[in-house]
């Protein structure tokens, strides 16, 4: 008899936490997205451009080292 | 480019001496800066370029589909130009419902530019002819004429207007022809603020509208704040922020207080060597970038993504843009 009372009063506050945590998942799975694709265009173009304009800066700086380094030596 | 020396001598010579005299300059025009001469204020923008900045950084003409374009110059002053757009447009209104229309444009165009004068023209192959002229007359008057021919009754129409420019205060008047009648007055109130107002009127809706509009700028034109009220509902500021001479920060905010709408922005534009890129976010749950790549003096290749999260319509672009 009690047992089957406690079971009752279990299971909705089970099916409260299983329908909770699907919601959350739902939600976790939107907010990924949403996170995932809009620092996809904003941030990794942005990386990416920084990246190429180092590069571009440090090998002109090579070059003009290697060009006043020439005369020097010479 | 700092201090650069030639080894050429084996290094012998000490490194000059840093120069302390541009200190003492900058204190003195520090000095002089806090008493503006209020009779000889510089010029301001004009009032419909008072958001100038913002608008560089914060609206990119984004697309879905293919762009091409070529400018071509046959003169240092004449050039004609070639647009080929397919694509979709986006005519969904803002509901749930997305409705979306494959298009395939072609204009064709021809553009003088002059010192004095400007004349644009463009013929598309949807048989819509656009024409604008822009003539100085003396440094204190300028005008415009716009004209817009349409192969159905009721898309053909001219607007014209007319710029006046005083010492410290732009004025212009603008007539079109659906009977819309403009003025917009903005004037220079200290060397870093300027006020002003403009004045529209619509006969065929029977609409009016004032506005009334403020613009500062702030440590030698390196931070723009500007706002707008109008009396048909709409409220807009806006701050941009130029943090080094590569990246500018902007945001916005527009308010619609008669449908309690409100959309914020932020966004950035970093102007790189060999590209540009500006990015934004809305909190409508758009993103938006567009990246303008230098491939070769003179060719361009554009992408441009619109990402809106709440209607979950994405739209893609690319294209190349040749000539200047």
């Amino acid at each position: 008899m009690l047992s089957t009372i406690s079971n009752q009063a279990i299971q909705p506050s089970v099916q409260q936490s299983a329908i909770f945590g699907k919601k959350l998942f739902c939600s976790f799975k939107k907010a990924a997205w949403i996170a995932s694709t809009t620092s996809l265009i904003l941030l990794i173009p942005l990386i990416i451009e920084m990246d190429r304009e180092q590069q571009i800066i440090e090998l002109e700086k090579e070059q003009m080292s290697v060009l006043t380094g020439n005369a020097g030596a010479k | 480019m700092g201090l650069i020396y030639s080894k050429a001598d084996g290094g012998t010579e000490p490194p000059p001496m840093p120069n302390f005299a541009s200190i003492g300059a900058a204190a003195s025009a520090a000095l002089k800066r806090e008493k503006p001469n209020y009779l000889e204020l510089p010029q301001p923008v004009r009032y419909e370029e008072i958001q100038r900045e913002n608008i560089m950084v914060l609206k990119p003409d984004t697309f879905e589909g293919m762009r091409f374009e070529i400018n071509k110059p046959l003169n240092p002053y004449f050039f004609l130009s070639h647009a080929l757009y397919m694509g979709n447009l986006d005519l969904s209104t803002g509901s749930k419902q997305m409705l979306k229309t494959s298009v395939g444009t072609y204009e064709f165009g021809a553009n003088v530019i002059n010192e004095k004068y400007m004349l644009l023209g463009r013929l598309s192959n949807d048989g819509r002819l656009s024409g604008r002229v822009k003539y100085d007359f003396t440094n204190w008057l300028s005008s415009k004429v716009q004209l817009q021919l349409g192969t159905e009754p009721g898309q053909s129409h001219a607007m014209a207007d007319a710029d006046f420019k005083g010492s410290d205060w732009n004025a212009q008047l603008k007539v079109g022809t659906p009977s819309f009648l403009g003025l917009n007055y903005f004037q220079s109130v200290t060397p870093n603020l300027s006020a002003g107002g403009e004045l529209f009127w619509l006969q065929t809706n029977m609409k009016s509208g004032v506005g009334l509009a403020l613009r500062h700028q702030g440590d030698n034109g390196r931070h723009v704040s500007t706002a707008q009220v109008a009396s048909t509902g709409v409220m807009n500021l806006q701050y941009s922020h130029k943090v080094t001479d590569k990246v500018t920060l902007a945001t916005d905010l527009l308010w619609h207080w008669g449908t309690r709408d409100a959309c914020a922005t932020v966004g950035y534009d970093a102007i790189l060597r060999q590209c540009r890129l500006r990015g934004k976010i809305d909190t409508n749950g758009v993103a938006t970038a567009y990246l303008e790549e230098r491939f070769s003096p003179g060719i361009n290749f554009v992408m441009s993504a619109e990402l809106d999260h709440f209607h979950n319509n994405y739209k893609f672009g690319f294209g190349v843009v040749a000539g200047e």
